[in-house]
């Protein structure tokens, strides 16, 4: 095994922590300290900046959402007598408002997507940090 | 003790002092030096709940420093006069005491090895770390770090005995 009891290594050791001996303080360690407590800051900021806008995109999906529950029809089945009394041209306008009404669904699947993609990318930038 | 009542604010303070000096040696500039330390004590502040032993926090935190240091090497690798083997002492004078005699011209011998056989030297010799924390800390394997220590050591063994018989 080397560098044992020989002199020269000894001497060689005190050598080499002299060589690497610890740099004074010189206020790094304030300097960390500020540095930490500044990203804390800028991630509470990020935070509290995604989940604003998530909040909002949710709330813009409010009244379309509403909407949609307004126009769902109060039966799940119409009877057989109903359905035969709807004309066809009042049957293409609530297929088109089926249509808008379905994409409703759509939109708020959209909308948690894209919540779920902000709240990501804020992680992934937190991460990057 | 557990990894949550690890102390940040002890561990930087008991290790700032070594980990930039190790950085300085590695990087010959004090300013370059100082931003990979903090920027390693900034990754070890957020990645505190990994360190289950607090023992084991000094090979830890040079584990931390010298990936943050291979890290930038790697990046500004075009930008060799920082990393280069032989380039002169670049460290700050007013930070580092001027060695004399036998000391400044082992600091050149140590100066003149390559930067991954510096550093595992460093950690060996300087700060007393195992074998296997030094394989740890660098990533290197352990029979490489055996061979880096062995034959750095040599190198400046025969430095010395020149030195003494001259």
């Amino acid at each position: 095994m080397m560098m044992e009891n020989d002199p020269m290594d000894e001497n060689l050791k005190v050598l080499l922590a002299d060589y690497a001996a610890p740099v004074p303080d010189d206020g790094f360690a304030a300097a960390v300290k500020t540095e930490i407590a500044k990203r804390k800051r800028l991630r509470r900021s990020l935070i509290l900046g995604s989940g604003t806008i998530g909040a909002l995109i949710a709330a813009l999906q409010l009244p379309a959402l509403f909407g949609w529950a307004q126009g769902l029809p109060k039966t799940s089945i119409l009877p057989n007598d109903v359905a035969r009394s709807v004309e066809p041209s009042m049957l293409s306008t609530i297929t088109d408002s089926l249509t808008w009404g379905s994409i409703s669904p759509i939109m708020m699947g959209a909308a948690i997507f894209g919540l779920i993609c902000l709240w990501w990318a804020g992680e992934a930038a937190l991460e990057a940090l | 003790m557990s990894a949550a009542s690890v102390n940040f604010d002890a561990l930087l303070r008991a290790h700032q002092g070594i980990i930039r000096a190790f950085l300085r040696r590695l990087c010959k500039d004090a300013a370059l030096a100082d931003d990979l330390a903090q920027e390693a004590f900034l990754i070890a502040h957020q990645r505190l709940a990994d360190l289950r032993d607090p023992k084991a926090a000094k090979s830890w935190l040079f584990q931390i420093a010298y990936n943050a240091y291979a890290g930038h090497a790697r990046k500004h690798a075009r930008r060799r006069e920082l990393f280069e083997v032989g380039h002169g002492v670049d460290l700050d004078e007013a930070t580092q005491p001027p060695p004399a005699g036998m000391a400044r011209d082992i600091a050149t011998a140590m100066d003149n090895l390559p930067p991954e056989v510096r550093a595992v030297i460093m950690m060996n010799l300087s700060y007393g770390m195992s074998h296997s924390e030094v394989a740890k800390a660098s990533g290197l394997p352990l029979g490489t770090v055996k061979s880096h220590i062995k034959r750095g050591t040599e190198k400046l063994r025969t430095f010395l005995k020149v030195y003494e018989q001259a």
